[in-house]
């Protein structure tokens, strides 16, 4: 018995369905869903093909954060707060830019949600456009590859400080390669009462240029790389990392992808690999990712 | 006569009447001799339809609903035991 | 129970009547002060179990209410200008999703050049919406009507929002006497929300799906039928309300003096102005009368063509310009009474707060009676300008 139906539109290898299931199934369905628009949205929400076994509604592409706060307020005034707990889920461009506004504020206020960005680091429902949590060197249609361009020149909006900017209870991040351990957070999250943020590293097969079954390889290689730490905060301490056994260098995850693979032959793409190597070298040291502890 | 649900509002699991089977060019296939029922793939699973039974102790049987594989290959990637193995569908070979 | 209050308050203490459950806004000149005495009643423990919520804008205060509605929560917002048309992607979500959120609107002028006082620009902006609007004239009829409000959004054959319209200032903050609605008799009114369908975990539904061609003109045909059908509901919410109250504040248009051959059709708090000239000019014989149209969405054609059906010259002074066209309410006017080949001549007037002296009525109502002004559209009160280059 899962609480996302099988039927759902989402590409094959699409990391996305795997974490949603795993959260809803895990609060065995007792939980609210706010959708932006976006991917999963837009698999699981046609009219007449829902995928949805949980309470779910989507508005627009920038409120889901402001729409969870409704429901989770309406509970309280109607005295239903025990029936489930209030989730968002939302992609990166909804979180990072075009919703930050009513993410904010929902932060602000605390109300009792857990926001659950799933980071496919671009406007993927609509083909790949950039967005805040696009990282450094990537190309995707708004930062395309040219004689002058090597893709995405800013670096990757860290999500995880402005959340603890807020002072929210719990933060954290994860990746869909690591589904137990997405399981655990979410579970973990929703003990504290009040926000909650917790951020899903979740490759996207066409928008990345990899195929389905490299996806869980891909993301593991964004951790192993130190380019997607995975931590967790309570009250604004760092609690607990995932360890890397063994790190790899940035070349090996941005090679096998067709978004960095430019970077391999344009006259700027060595600076930015560099780059690239000094944020993954950054996050290691900074988040003490070395080791050999594993996570659940 | 189309029924439809006052403001957009939808029934749950109507995507179970829609199979997604035929999307992808492989299907997985379980040598469940290898399988020592670690259930990784029935939790990377996408599309829900991997289920792991235990037969006994030591037996486990894995079963895909193909009314629902799009063919992505997780399964394979994530079994520790090797024990799936992704096969191209007769259509798709060249 | 009479007192003399100012109209946020009267709008704030109907509202606390109602009983909603969830309440959010974001503060907007002129409409601050009525969420600040709903925030004052809240913190006075005087809402019962209400959540009071300051969202971070009015974008986020509605989608607080689109999440609260959708959950089985009556809800209520009240905005101003800007403030509406940051909230007007949310609200014709609201509206699609028939989600009955009401709200007040205190109406404002549009920037550019920003200008804090009033006109209509900003609900009529939102005529297309799907949303309910109702212009009020005194600060006992926005009282009044709040209760309704709820009562229409909320029938199941509507499920729609309900935009209340006051004119800034002129009535938000205006000192009047007004008949406080009592507990019990709103009650008896206004039963609990008990909405046709909710997010609930024992009853999981979808909301919000989004509809391929094969759905999505249905959807839309649904809507125009609720909101064409809500016409009749609010005639009948008005009826009930007379019987309780004792205060009939009419229909959707209140022709004041059929017979007249001058109409002169007015929407909002100028109506009272506009009568009491047309009365001093009825004193000196002339064949002129009010019609007063209270609702704007859904347009009530039959009653504007019975109201209008023995004039032959009709005046809108209007609060709001469809640029690049006309008058706003003229245009609907036309549309509704075509058959009749009245001439209409729309009056532009007061935009952004310039004050309506009386004497300027009775010279524009004066000057279409003796035939010296074409029909159509046209500013007035304009000073003569030239736009230069700084």
């Amino acid at each position: 018995m899962t609480y996302f139906a099988s039927g759902h539109g989402a590409c094959p290898g699409c990391g996305i369905p795997v974490a949603v299931r795993n959260i809803i199934d895990a609060f065995d369905g007792k939980c609210f869903v706010a959708n932006s628009t976006g991917c999963l949205e837009i698999i699981s929400s046609q009219y007449g093909r829902s995928a949805w076994g949980v309470p779910y509604i989507h508005s627009l592409f920038e409120n889901p954060a402001a729409v969870a706060a409704g429901i989770e307020s309406a509970l309280k005034a109607l005295g239903r707060k025990d029936e489930g707990h209030v989730l968002v889920f939302a992609g990166d461009g909804a979180t990072a830019d075009i919703g930050i506004g009513p993410l904010s504020g929902m932060f602000d206020r605390n109300h009792d949600v857990l926001y659950i960005c799933l980071d496919n680091e671009a406007y993927q429902n609509t083909g790949n456009q950039q967005s805040g949590l696009t990282p450094m060197g990537c190309l995707t249609t708004t930062t395309p590859v040219g004689k002058l361009m090597p893709g995405k020149i800013r670096q990757k909006k860290d999500m995880v400080a402005i959340a603890l900017a807020h002072k929210l209870a719990y933060v954290a991040t994860a990746s869909v390669a690591f589904p137990r351990e997405v399981v655990r957070k979410a579970k973990k999250a929703v003990e504290f009462e009040g926000a909650k943020y917790l951020q899903i590293h979740s490759p996207c097969v066409t928008g990345w240029g990899i195929t389905g079954d490299q996806s869980f390889k891909i993301a593991k290689l964004a951790f192993e790389t130190g380019l997607y730490p995975i931590v967790e905060f309570e009250h604004g301490e760092l609690i607990r990392v995932r360890k890397i056994k063994e790190k790899r260098p940035v070349e090996e995850y941005l090679k096998i992808q067709k978004r960095f693979r430019h970077l391999f032959t344009h006259p700027k793409g060595e600076d930015v690999i560099k780059t690239l190597q000094s944020i993954a070298d950054e996050n290691i040291r900074r988040y003490n990712l070395m080791g050999t502890e594993t996570e659940v | 006569m189309l029924k439809i649900g006052l403001g957009g509002v939808s029934e749950p699991y109507l995507s179970l009447k829609f199979k997604t089977g035929d999307w992808g060019t492989h299907f997985p296939s379980v040598d469940n001799e290898k399988c020592k029922g670690c259930r990784d793939c029935e939790i990377s699973c996408p599309e829900a339809c991997i289920e792991v039974k235990k037969l006994n102790k030591k037996k486990f049987e894995v079963t895909f609903d193909f009314d629902f594989c799009k063919g992505c290959g997780i399964c394979a990637y994530v079994c520790r035991e090797d024990a799936i193995e992704m096969i191209v569908k007769e259509a798709y070979k060249v | 129970m009479m007192k003399v209050v100012r109209g946020f308050y009267s709008v704030a203490y109907s509202v606390k009547q109602c009983k909603p459950d969830v309440i959010c806004a974001y503060p907007i000149t002129p409409q601050t002060e009525i969420v600040e005495r709903l925030a004052d009643m809240y913190a006075n423990g005087e809402l019962g179990n209400c959540e009071y919520i300051t969202a971070e804008s009015e974008f986020g205060a509605a989608s607080i209410l689109v999440g609260a509605s959708a959950t089985g929560a009556r809800s209520f917002t009240a905005t101003s200008s800007q403030g509406l048309i940051l909230m007007s992607e949310v609200l014709l979500s609201a509206a699609g999703m028939r989600l009955p959120i009401v709200l007040v609107n205190a109406n404002r002028s549009l920037s550019a050049p920003l200008s804090i006082w009033n006109d209509q620009q900003d609900s009529i902006f939102m005529r297309d919406a799907c949303i309910m609007q109702l212009y009020i004239e005194n600060n006992q009829e926005v009282h009044d009507v709040m209760p309704i409000a709820f009562k229409v959004a909320e029938n199941r054959r509507v499920m729609l929002p309900f935009m209340v319209c006051m004119d800034g200032y002129k009535l938000t903050h205006a000192y009047e006497p007004v008949d406080l609605l009592d507990e019990q008799m709103v009650d008896k009114f206004l039963p609990p929300y008990d909405a046709p369908v909710k997010l609930s975990v024992d009853k999981p539904l979808t909301f919000g799906c989004y509809a391929p061609p094969p759905y999505y003109t249905e959807f839309r045909v649904a809507m125009q039928n609720a909101i064409m059908g809500a016409g009749d509901i609010m005639l009948k919410e008005f009826k009930k309300w007379y019987k309780i109250t004792g205060r009939d504040w009419g229909g959707h248009v209140v022709a004041e003096n059929p017979d007249a051959e001058v109409a002169v059709i007015t929407m909002g708090s100028l109506t009272g102005l506009v009568r009491d000239v047309v009365s001093e000019m009825q004193k000196e014989g002339k064949n002129v009368g009010v019609v007063k149209l209270r609702t704007f969405r859904p347009f009530p054609v039959e009653d504007i063509k019975k109201a209008l059906k023995n004039a032959n010259k009709i005046i809108v002074f209007e609060r709001a310009v469809s640029f690049g066209h006309e008058g706003p309410v003229a245009i609907e006017i036309k549309s509704a009474n075509y058959e009749s080949g009245a001439d209409v001549y729309s009056f532009a007037v007061g935009l952004g707060g310039r004050d309506i002296p009386r004497d300027l009525i009775r010279e524009i109502i004066d000057k279409v009676i003796e035939g010296k002004v074409e029909p159509g559209f046209q500013f007035e009160g304009v000073k003569p300008f030239e736009e230069v280059i700084p």
